[in-house]
């Protein structure tokens, strides 16, 4: 093996797969090194992926040549489409994975992919010249050349788990911590803060009593996350199981809180507030009497139950004692006992849009160290430090996203803006400009940037780009043929169940009518080919266009503060009218546009005001 | 716009013209260290926050130009949030300009205009209701709109804007979370309780929403236009309203030919009293033009005033006028109540009553420009009319900007309303509140917008 690549991604978490695959299929020498070559792409916690604003990102990277959502395509063991009775901007696809099957995927993907080497080892430092990385070392001293650097590893940095009062270094059941790299990063002046997450316990299946808990079903039809994959299973669908607390668990959980490392200040990082732990649940919101649980298999071929929704640190006799309380888990023998986790990660206001670090050159984070959570997170981040530590070597100009582009611009955006105290997780609330940023226009939305990027095939991209141009002859088509209130037509529109037209009517505005679905179309001689991935994006398009424009004039009224740009090297001190909170504050974030600026809490209009009067008068603005 | 803002600025605070005293306001970084540049006495002397000294003013030959009093604000202590001091000098014109050129010379610089109150709203000091506030209340000719102004400034309209802003943030919050906390099984609140805190939202914002009429009509007066048949005497009432000759008497009918009018301060409160041109058909070009002005101007007018001559039998343009007009506010002044006996009183309130429908006698009075006290017999019946004034002591809304924006709130918050009892996606209900909540945040300048800001500073005069 060369010791000298392009690119070195230490870590081979969900960020790590996509971060080593986007420069290698660019052609660059790319290498990932990982201290478990056996848990490349590994579910530490939940086996699924998607879900709202997650399953949105999974799709985005994919078109762009991601490779998370092929993987869960091919591991469904379940598949859902959330929300699915509200509008088509708020519905997220999610699978439950036979989490064996999708690190199997990835890793035969990794190891199949031309320029890509993979090595099983510890990083211990970065090799730093000055303020340029220029490579890593190994635990055994070795030194490893590159010309960047992507750090994706997780939980593992100063890792340390949490059983009750009792503690072990490591970021993962059955994983070494790794030590040395944030302490290294701290040394050169980065802001380091402590995170901390948890898991549930993982229980036997056959020690359940599956009669007292009720079976859930997955959907029957299948929207595949990837533009690749065929809209049927791979592989057998199997049910998820719904059980509750109950004020006997809620008891047992307050009477041993002072065991609890959360509660009695053993953890100083911060949890997810989205993604309470049981303690956490009873403690918060003390008057309900419930909460629910899903018991979901791990995979296929194991007897592994998660448990969803009881992530837990309290001591394991404890949770051996609550968990009993729960109907169908009297007699429950734990596999493995939950756990939470304490973690370094990187204060992520000192990243570039680019996820490359400011201070270090050639150094980009992605995934947990940022300060995210969750896989889908996880693996846009890697994919956008990929691209993006390639498009440097290649002399390429940088891949950001846009927020009213994507998810993942988004993501990225809010990070290196606002930063994050606790585990940053996406939700569509995040996104302004939800109603454009839907899983059905993905392809409207980034085909292009796909093509410019160039991982995708040309051939695929090619395949896209004729659903797109179906997509706009069905709308021109809706919107050129009429009905009109003859006493045949109207019978038919009555039968339907829809009031009778009495002046003629474009097919576009009959569909926009709430009772009309498309399927009925053909009812008035409108022949189509029902191809969902048509059908379905342009029957939004329609029923929705009222609420899609009025989106799309916020953006626009919004666009040209993100069209203002701040120059790179404004010094914020000059500027009159700043508080001093404020000046900090910029100068950290360094905020590419005044859109930017404005989204910095803490920042007040009257800032902008300040810094666009500053810039008007030194002529650095147009607006 | 504001291009030199690091410099300390200095302008005469107290309004043009001759008065006792005038104080000149200097803010910025180095107000004390110019002040003591012409106040010498003060170089030596301990300098306290809100405490004033009294010293000589002197030019930079050490001649005396006034005794004065200087008065110190610390930096974060004063209106501007930067250091001020403000020098209450003898109200001489004369005076007030060698200082100000003394202070530009030692380094300060004349303000733009509303510059002191921009500053006021760059350090956090006031919120954009506020820095208007100050404004209105500078013009303000009239105590109704200067306590008005004044509340404003107390905060009390913010306060109220800001409830609003919090209970909108705590529905946009719950129908976000019903979105995207599906799968951990939130409780979500429930729809119905949503639309009424929706709906009682909406209502403190029509109320505030309304108040505007009243704020308007405090701040830039109450329009009232006279409006009759030639030689009714309308001229002589405006002349009775304003207490001066402004218009010209004669018996000559078609006397007024273009619209006259004047403004009075009647208990406290502005009006605005137009005398138009005598409607008449007729040949005469000018005249033409000034009926038609007089229509205009009373479609434009708060309260209209139709005259009648209780001499004159022939009634029918003027009422056919009443009832074309769609002004909702119309009085009656039946005027020479001199010229007819009393019991012919009834017979004329019943004509009028009758032809023109009206639920009551309430809005007809009988006037006569000859005695004194039907000015305030006038005035009153305006203000009966008017009713809205009563808002006087609540937060009143009185800028077209806070009213179009509160407006445009109330139509989002509605049209949230209409998704929500469609049982349309929470999504797009969001989507509503979310602009409104931008529309109400932007009344107090909480969300940037570079128009707003330009539209307000633009409007301030120098110096304040």
């Amino acid at each position: 093996m060369s010791k000298v690549f392009d690119v070195i991604v230490v870590g081979a978490g969900h960020a790590g797969v996509e971060a080593c695959l986007a420069p290698a299929r660019l052609g660059l020498k790319t290498l990932l090194v990982t201290t478990n070559l056996e848990r490349i792409a590994y579910m530490s916690c939940n086996p699924s992926i998607g879900g709202l604003a997650k399953g949105h990102m999974v799709r985005e990277i994919d078109i762009l040549g991601g490779q998370m959502g092929i993987a869960a395509d091919q591991s469904c063991i379940q598949f859902k489409r959330l929300n699915s009775s509200r509008g088509p901007a708020v519905r997220g696809s999610r699978v439950q994975s036979d989490k064996h099957v999708y690190s199997q995927l990835q890793k035969n993907v990794l190891s199949t992919q031309p320029n890509l080497d993979l090595l099983e080892g510890e990083v211990k430092r970065l090799i730093l010249n000055a303020n340029q990385c220029e490579g890593v070392v190994l635990q055994d001293g070795s030194e490893i050349r590159a010309k960047a650097v992507i750090i994706t590893t997780g939980t593992f940095m100063n890792g340390v788990m949490h059983f009750g009062l009792k503690q072990i270094a490591g970021g993962r059941i059955g994983d070494q911590a790794s030590i040395g790299l944030s302490d290294q990063l701290a040394e050169f002046g980065f802001e380091v803060k402590r995170l901390k997450t948890g898991t549930p316990a993982r229980l036997h299946k056959d020690s359940i009593d599956w009669s007292k808990t009720t079976p859930e079903h997955g959907d029957e039809v299948f929207y595949p996350f990837s533009h690749t994959s065929e809209k049927k299973f791979y592989l057998p669908q199997v049910l998820c199981y719904l059980s509750h607390t109950n004020e006997k668990t809620h008891d047992i959980i307050r009477a041993n809180l002072d065991k609890s490392p959360m509660f009695c200040g053993v953890i100083e990082g911060v949890g997810p507030r989205y993604c309470p732990s049981i303690e956490d649940k009873i403690t918060r919101f003390h008057d309900r009497v419930s909460h629910q649980t899903f018991l979901e298999p791990e995979g296929l071929n194991t007897d592994l139950i998660y448990l969803q929704g009881i992530s837990t640190s309290l001591p394991e006799e404890v949770q051996d004692q609550f968990l009993k309380t729960i109907p169908g888990l009297e007699n429950v023998k734990v596999v493995r006992y939950g756990y939470a986790v304490e973690y370094d990660y990187v204060e992520p206001t000192q990243i570039f849009h680019r996820l490359e670090t400011r201070p270090i050159n050639n150094l980009f984070l992605a995934g947990q160290i940022n300060g995210t959570s969750g896989y889908e997170e996880a693996a846009a981040q890697g994919f956008i430090a990929g691209v993006n530590a390639a498009h440097k070597i290649l002399g390429r100009e940088e891949f950001i996203l846009d927020r009213d582009k994507a998810y993942a611009g988004v993501l990225v955006d809010d990070l290196v803006t606002k930063g994050t105290r606790e585990p940053y997780r996406m939700f569509t609330s995040r996104a302004e400009h939800r109603l454009v940023l839907r899983e059905d226009n993905t392809i409207d939305r980034l085909s292009d940037v796909s093509r410019k990027l160039g991982i995708v095939s040309e051939k695929n991209l090619d395949l896209l780009q004729k659903i797109i141009t179906k997509r706009q002859e069905m709308l021109t088509r809706l919107n050129e043929t009429s009905i009109y209130p003859k006493a045949e037509t109207n019978a038919v529109v009555e039968s339907i169940g829809s009031k009778a037209l009495i002046k003629p009517l474009k097919l576009s505005e009959f569909l926009r009518r709430p009772e009309v679905e498309f399927k009925s179309l053909n009812k008035f001689g409108f022949e189509y080919d029902n191809n969902s991935d048509v059908v379905d994006a342009v029957e939004i398009e329609i029923k929705y266009s009222g609420y899609i424009k009025k989106q799309n004039e916020i953006i626009d009224q919004t666009k040209k503060f993100e069209l203002a740009k701040i120059p790179t090297n404004l010094d914020f001190t000059l500027i009159k009218g700043l508080s001093n909170e404020e000046v900090d504050k910029l100068t950290r974030v360094k905020p590419r546009t005044l859109g930017q600026a404005q989204r910095i809490s803490g920042v007040n209009p009257s800032a902008l005001q300040a810094i666009m009067v500053y810039l008007k008068s030194r002529k650095e603005l147009n607006f | 716009m504001w291009t030199r803002n690091e410099q300390t600025i200095c302008a005469v605070s107290t309004p043009n013209g001759v008065g006792g005293i005038a104080v000149i306001r200097i803010s910025g970084k180095d107000s004390l260290t110019i002040t003591k540049k012409i106040a010498k006495s003060l170089v030596k002397k301990e300098i306290e926050s809100h405490k004033a000294y009294f010293c000589n003013i002197t030019d930079l030959e050490n001649n005396k130009v006034d005794e004065s009093v200087v008065t110190y604000f610390a930096q974060g202590k004063s209106f501007t949030g930067e250091e001020v001091v403000e020098i209450s000098c003898h109200g001489s014109r004369f005076i007030t300009q060698q200082i100000l050129d003394l202070l530009v010379k030692c380094g300060a610089r004349i303000a733009d205009k509303g510059e002191f109150t921009y500053r006021a709203f760059m350090s956090g000091n006031l919120d954009l209701v506020q820095a208007e506030s100050v404004l209105s209340l500078i013009e303000s000719q009239n105590q109704a709109s200067a306590k008005v102004a004044l509340r404003q400034l107390e905060g009390h309209v913010s306060k109220e804007f800001e409830i609003l802003i919090s209970d909108l943030t705590w529905c946009l919050a719950h129908i976000e979370a019903s979105i995207d906390f599906i799968e951990q099984g939130v409780e979500v609140v429930d729809t119905k309780v949503l639309i009424n805190k929706l709906k009682s939202i909406n209502q403190s914002l029509s109320k505030l929403i309304k108040t505007y009429q009243s704020g308007r009509l405090i701040k830039d007066g109450i329009r009232v236009a006279l409006i009759g048949e030639p030689n009714v005497g309308k001229s002589s009432l405006l002349n009775l309203l304003l207490q001066n000759d402004k218009a010209i008497v004669t018996p000559i009918a078609g006397t007024t030919r273009d619209v006259i009018d004047g403004e009075i301060i009647y208990e406290g409160v502005k009006y605005s009293i137009s005398d138009t041109a005598g409607l008449r058909e007729t040949k005469d070009h000018v005249e033409i033009i000034g009926i038609d002005k007089s229509k205009k101007e009373a479609e434009m007018a708060d309260v209209l005033c139709f005259v009648f001559d209780c001499s004159e039998k022939d009634w029918e343009r003027s009422l056919q006028l009443a009832t074309q007009l769609k002004n909702t506010k119309k009085i009656f002044l039946l005027n020479k109540t001199d010229s007819i006996s009393s019991d012919q009183h009834t017979a004329l309130v019943n004509k009028i009553k009758d032809s023109l429908k009206l639920p009551n006698v309430e809005s007809i009075l009988f006037t006569s420009a000859l005695k004194p006290d039907s000015r305030d017999q006038i005035f009153g019946l305006i203000k009966n009319n008017i009713g809205s004034l009563e808002y006087l002591d609540e937060a009143i809304i009185s800028s077209s900007r806070q009213f179009e924006q509160a407006q445009e709130a109330l139509e989002n918050i509605e049209r949230s309303l209409i998704e929500l009892e469609n049982n349309m996606g929470a999504e797009f209900v969001a989507m509503y509140l979310k602009e409104a909540l931008v529309s109400l945040q932007k009344i107090l300048g909480q969300v940037y917008d570079d128009q707003i800001m330009d539209r307000i500073f633009k409007e301030f005069c120098l110096g304040k």
